[in-house]
């Protein structure tokens, strides 16, 4: 168990290193220099402070020292509004953090709940319910955006359109702050969990069909134990390769939470991203490249773990 | 199910033909002198041989902003007076353009390196996958909208962007078919008799396994064109004045209650082409199958 702990971490490590090296390479070969803002008396023949990106030569360097520091949490000073990156971003990783966990549940929950439902109930020639499905899947997320958006919060009020809290000072109580925040978080959510949730859908049905199949479910079915309980059996044995399918949705979770977060204006680290590309402020963007990628590794190693502690045949491979 | 493969099929061929015949509909480039105001522009500007889609996508009508679907005008206009079939049109073609050409390029890079990764194996192939697992770590999305934020792209130089970061799905597959193919008796011996190594490539490996890469390039044309959209709702992209689906989405959002022929004709022409491509590439595998 140590042992396997140990080399996943020292993998998934060096691999981090190196895909932040790519991101770091990258943000500076493409980005160039930035005009840095001045305060007040601004003049044409006066020249304008410019932050120089690292020559090719001076880069492993300059990566190095960047990554010690990003280790600590320390991303330096945003160019455009002169605050520490850290400050300007931790509140808004939370609230991004709260849009992906209710976005999370919503693809969970629905996908398994939907995948049983058409595990059971396939005939021959397909649910008319999966039909639906192939819809959803090719709907692009801004696409349902500005439906919802238009229906539900433009046409019909019954949702808010942008941010996270109401403007209202009549809710004050900590319980009614949760239900405005989450009241808000409904349309941005279902817009976000859409396509995953049609992938774990489609998932979940071909893992169950293939234990329904299975020998052992034969078994219990004809010494007659009822369909309940063979549920939970079947149930058990499905649920495991769920853990590792988190490690593949997190990462898209996240970069499609960039459109989703400027299409409902949600104060998020995605639209703080887009923000920063379009005013060329690296050390913002590299900040958030780096929580993005460290996201995918944790969310990769997690669902290794998890996978080592369910699923026997993993520990006996490693020992 | 099956009325569904129908509308697939016959959207494609639709948008391909669109796509070559454009030239002879309407303008595919903005002229100088397109800014016109009002009457003198009604019959003028009809350029192409038939009258009906005469309309220039670029031209701009200060007299015709923001109209309804009309006789002039089947879909209405923008805010700028430019008539939104001709645009949606236009789009269409950027969008399938940027799709094919992106595809193309990733199967050019991607299809090679597959299959040197796949037939040489040792530290060509370690390196290959050490590669592909870095390179699905990436914030993929991020560093496109990075790119495309900071440079002012068109059309060709976001084909080859996308196909640059796309490249790695063909080659997986590739990598895969040719380690099948390599214990294949045919293979074997032609590695017997003395066979150059692009040689075997060429005639036998690539033939043989392209299949399930075309397969997984349909896919991942859908994505792409999703990715190519995506953009240009965020307004990075293609720039304007040439019209994008995804841009076309983003101008309307500042007309949600006012004029909702903006923005809906390009969702339902983007949904279909996305659901278009995906079907596609089931009923290539599963053609694929049978065979």
């Amino acid at each position: 168990m140590f042992r396997f702990i140990l080399k996943s971490l020292l993998s998934h490590s060096l691999s981090f290193l190196l895909v932040m090296f790519l991101v770091f390479m990258l943000v500076f070969r493409v980005g160039g220099e930035t005009v840095l803002p001045t305060a007040g008396n601004l003049s044409i023949t006066k020249k304008l402070p410019v932050s120089r990106p690292p020559s090719l030569s001076e880069m492993p360097g300059a990566y190095l020292r960047w990554f010690s520091k990003a280790l600590r949490l320390q991303f330096g000073t945003s160019l455009s509004s002169r605050r520490p990156v850290s400050g300007l971003i931790f509140p808004r990783l939370w609230n991004s953090v709260l849009l992906n966990l209710f976005s999370l549940f919503l693809i969970f929950l629905g996908g398994i709940l939907l995948g049983t439902f058409l595990a059971y109930h396939t005939p021959e020639s397909g649910h008319p319910l999966e039909s639906l499905l192939y819809i959803l899947y090719a709907v692009p997320d801004f696409v349902l955006g500005v439906l919802l958006l238009s229906v539900f919060a433009f046409s019909l009020h019954w949702f808010p359109s942008c941010c996270l809290h109401s403007f209202d000072i009549s809710i004050s109580t900590p319980w009614m702050r949760w239900l405005d925040v989450l009241y808000h978080l409904i349309l941005p959510g279902i817009t976000l969990s859409a396509s995953g949730l049609v992938f774990i859908t489609r998932f979940t049905k071909s893992s169950l069909i293939e234990i329904l199949d299975a020998p052992y479910i034969f078994a219990l079915r004809s010494r007659g134990i009822p369909a309940r309980r063979v549920l939970r059996h079947v149930l058990k044995n499905g649920i495991f390769p769920f853990l590792t399918m988190a490690g593949f949705i997190i990462p898209a979770i996240v970069g499609g939470a960039v459109v989703v977060e400027s299409l409902f204006s949600f104060p998020g680290i995605g639209k703080t991203f887009f923000d920063a590309v379009l005013a060329r402020d690296y050390p913002v963007i590299l900040a958030i490249c780096f929580i993005d990628t460290l996201f995918v590794f944790l969310g990769l190693m997690i669902s290794n773990l998890l996978y080592y502690c369910f699923d026997p045949r993993v520990k006996y491979a490693d020992s | 199910m099956r009325i569904l493969r129908y509308t697939a099929r016959g959207f494609i061929i639709f948008i391909v033909s669109i796509s070559i015949l454009m030239p002879f509909l309407i303008p595919t480039s903005p002229l100088p002198g397109t800014v016109s105001h009002g009457a003198t522009a009604a019959g003028a500007a009809r350029t192409s041989l038939l009258p009906l889609f005469g309309i220039s996508p670029f031209r701009i009508d200060s007299t015709a902003s923001l109209k309804p679907p009309s006789r002039h005008h089947w879909l209405g206009t923008d805010i700028l007076g430019r008539d939104i079939l001709a645009r949606l049109m236009l789009g269409g073609r950027v969008s399938f353009i940027i799709g094919f050409l992106a595809t193309l390029i990733s199967l050019f890079i991607g299809i090679p390196a597959g299959a040197v990764a796949g037939f040489s194996g040792g530290w060509k192939d370690r390196i290959f996958s050490r590669f592909v697992e870095l390179f699905y770590a990436l914030p993929m999305l991020l560093l496109l909208i990075l790119v495309s934020g900071i440079y002012e792209l068109n059309m060709i130089s976001l084909s080859i962007l996308l196909g640059v970061f796309g490249w790695i799905v063909p080659a997986r597959y590739m990598r895969g078919e040719v380690l099948k193919l390599k214990e294949m008796n045919y293979v074997r011996y032609a590695v017997a008799t003395g066979a150059s190594k692009w040689h075997i490539i060429r005639t036998h490996l690539i033939p043989n396994g392209i299949g399930p890469v075309l397969v997984a390039a349909s896919f991942n044309m859908a994505n792409l064109i999703l990715v190519e959209a995506t953009l240009s709702f965020l307004g990075l992209g293609v720039r304007p004045p040439y019209p994008s689906w995804g841009r076309m989405v983003y101008e309307g959002l500042s007309f949600l209650n006012v004029a909702p022929w903006i923005y809906v004709p390009p969702m339902v022409m983007l949904f279909l082409s996305i659901f278009s491509y995906d079907i596609l590439g089931q009923d290539l595998k599963r053609w694929l199958h049978s065979r």
